[in-house]
């Protein structure tokens, strides 16, 4: 049975499949159209990923299985979860221990740079390394 | 282009394999390349957990000669069983099944270019496959601690299938490059889209089958999620291969078509929980179907071995769920829990939530032409034969309701404006599928 069989023959399944083609065709055109606006944002804002600012320090921490993560940043609001999250990606398979300053080594990701300093000094630790972005991985001394 | 050495072995050891299990007369060229390659590449990710077991780590050495060992023993199969010329069916590929490969090679490049805007995938796939995958590839023996408590927010207690294959498909290097699962994102929304274009053109046989992967791939909120890098978009793969080869079953009565039913209803009980939960309902279904409905299609003792063959595939992901998981660190029993209780009124979220999720603009009107289409066909929409698949759809939504209601360790309207999207998208391709089939002539009819 041809197409032009099934119309004459089945209105339900040609109102259907006209449908379908309706709402195919209005979704490749928005489709088009949210890509297009994507790709240019996306030249004037080029992709960042978190979790690439951390792959430099994994010769440092090879043989560690842990690592503190101490942050001033809200973590349940989105940006700064994303930030974790990619983080940790970035460094996996270490596993980063959130709040903590117990482990020999942290990883200090803070807003305020000289409240983190401080904080350093309290528990005793040494920055080790310190990024261009501000992170500074300390170890106990 | 070394990257694509892991994808081509594991499409070819599929396509092999799935052609052994089609011996005496291969299927259709286009379904045994979409079929092969959907199963070799988990074919390839079972390989690697099979690895974490024998040696206590992921090792490519092993992964390499296992996958050399079964394209040799499958191509001397092929060469010692089957006559010159039908090995594998080149000369029967038509000009439908070229239009077809093309229009879904076509239908991936908007998923393509969204993919390549956000190379690193959506929010799970860094916090949950992508890590995993990271753990089962650097870890070494140490891969076991991606299920350290310290990482609750990464669903530590779910399956890894995927991560498997992404870890696979980066052992031909040292690093875990961003590139491997960012296509192997991109091939499974190829292979949903061809399994999805290629069963309805089988079951059939109408020109307008081709509309089925442009409605699903029209969809921008799909194309999304067809480039996150997540486990449903496996789940979606294997529901659809399960329930397309249950039907062939239906249409042809080789019975191959029902192991191909019982390992794809495996394979998702590994991609995520919500998969287990769905292969149980579609294996305890599709059983019922054989024994009770299609009665005179299997004999009694085919039906026992069908049986068997399922009890052996979903064996696994059992055993994983039910003794080997961690604890989920996510779960409170809200039933009785007397800090977190549930509620009636955490219940009426959920359904009004669930009822504003499916009249979204986002699915641009899918779920809204899903119900007109099932009124159009009116007394069709309940035909016996077909029947099977809303039963294991509202069975399974019934299931992910009580989840919900029952788990009370998330807010409710923020978890499920986070993840009832992505499992109403792992059931789409089927819905589709059985649209285009319930305007067709049963087959008492024919």
């Amino acid at each position: 049975m041809n197409i032009f069989q099934i119309i004459r023959t089945d209105i339900p399944r040609s109102l259907f499949l006209l449908l379908i083609i309706l709402a195919s065709a209005y979704g490749f055109i928005a489709q088009t159209r949210t890509l297009t606006n994507l790709h240019a944002k996306r030249q004037n804002i080029p992709y960042t990923f978190y979790g690439d600012l951390f792959t430099g320090l994994a010769e440092t921490l090879r043989n560690e299985r842990y690592l503190g993560y101490f942050t001033d940043k809200n973590i349940e609001t989105p940006l700064y979860g994303a930030q974790f999250t990619q983080a940790q990606l970035g460094l996996a398979p270490l596993i980063l221990d959130l709040g903590s300053t117990s482990r020999r080594f942290t990883l200090f990701d803070c807003l305020d740079t000289k409240a983190c300093l401080e904080k350093i000094q309290d528990i005793g630790a040494r920055p080790l390394k310190i990024t261009k972005q501000g992170l500074i991985l300390t170890i106990k001394q | 282009m070394i990257h694509a050495l892991p994808f081509l072995t594991s499409i070819l050891t599929g396509i092999i394999c799935l052609r052994i299990l089609f011996l005496r007369k291969s299927i259709a060229p286009a379904l045994l390349l979409i079929l092969g390659s959907s199963l070799g590449i988990s074919l390839s990710g079972l390989l690697v957990l099979s690895s974490l077991l024998l040696f206590g780590q992921m090792t490519p050495a092993y992964l390499w000669l296992t996958h050399a060992l079964l394209l040799t023993g499958g191509i001397i199969t092929l060469l010692l069983c089957c006559p010159p010329g039908t090995r594998l069916p080149l000369r029967d590929v038509k000009r439908s099944d070229y239009a077809g490969l093309i229009l879904t090679g076509l239908l991936t490049i908007p998923i393509i270019s969204h993919a390549l805007l956000y190379p690193q995938g959506g929010w799970d796939a860094w916090s949950c496959w992508n890590l995993k995958a990271r753990f089962i590839f650097l870890g070494a023996q140490n891969w076991t601690a991606m299920f350290d408590p310290l990482l609750w927010r990464s669903n530590i207690a779910y399956p890894f299938l995927l991560p498997a294959i992404n870890a696979w498909n980066w052992s031909i290097g040292s690093t875990p490059v961003w590139i491997s699962p960012l296509t192997l994102s991109c091939l499974i929304s190829f292979l949903t889209a061809g399994t999805l274009l290629f069963f309805t053109k089988k079951l059939t046989g109408r020109l307008h089958s081709f509309l089925s992967p442009v409605w699903l791939f029209s969809i921008f909120f799909i194309v999304q999620l067809a480039s996150s890098q997540y486990s449903d978009l496996l789940l979606g793969l294997y529901l659809l291969t399960a329930i397309g080869s249950f039907l062939c079953f239906r249409q042809s009565q080789r019975n191959a078509w029902l192991f191909v039913t019982a390992i794809s209803l495996g394979l998702m009980s590994f991609t995520k929980s919500e998969g287990m939960v769905l292969a149980l309902i579609s294996a305890a279904t599709l059983t019922v179907w054989l024994g009770v409905f299609w009665r005179n299609l299997l004999p009694r003792r085919g039906l026992i071995f069908f049986i068997a063959i399922l009890g052996i595939c979903l064996t696994p992901g059992l055993v994983y769920q039910l003794f080997l998981t961690p604890e989920s660190l996510t779960f409170i029993n809200g039933l009785s829990s007397a800090e977190k209780p549930t509620s009636l009124p955490r219940l009426q979220a959920i359904l009004v939530f669930t009822g504003m999720e499916l009249i979204s603009p986002k699915w641009n009107g899918f779920w809204l032409i899903t119900l007109t289409g099932s009124l159009l066909a009116g007394r069709r929409t309940l035909r016996k034969d077909l029947l099977f698949i809303p039963v294991i759809l509202c069975l399974y939504l019934v299931a992910v309701v009580g989840v919900y209601w029952i788990n009370t360790f998330f807010e409710i309207v923020w978890w499920l404006s986070t993840t009832l999207n992505r499992i109403l998208y792992a059931l789409i391709p089927v819905v589709i599928l059985w649209l285009f089939l319930i305007f067709e002539q049963t087959p008492d009819q024919k």
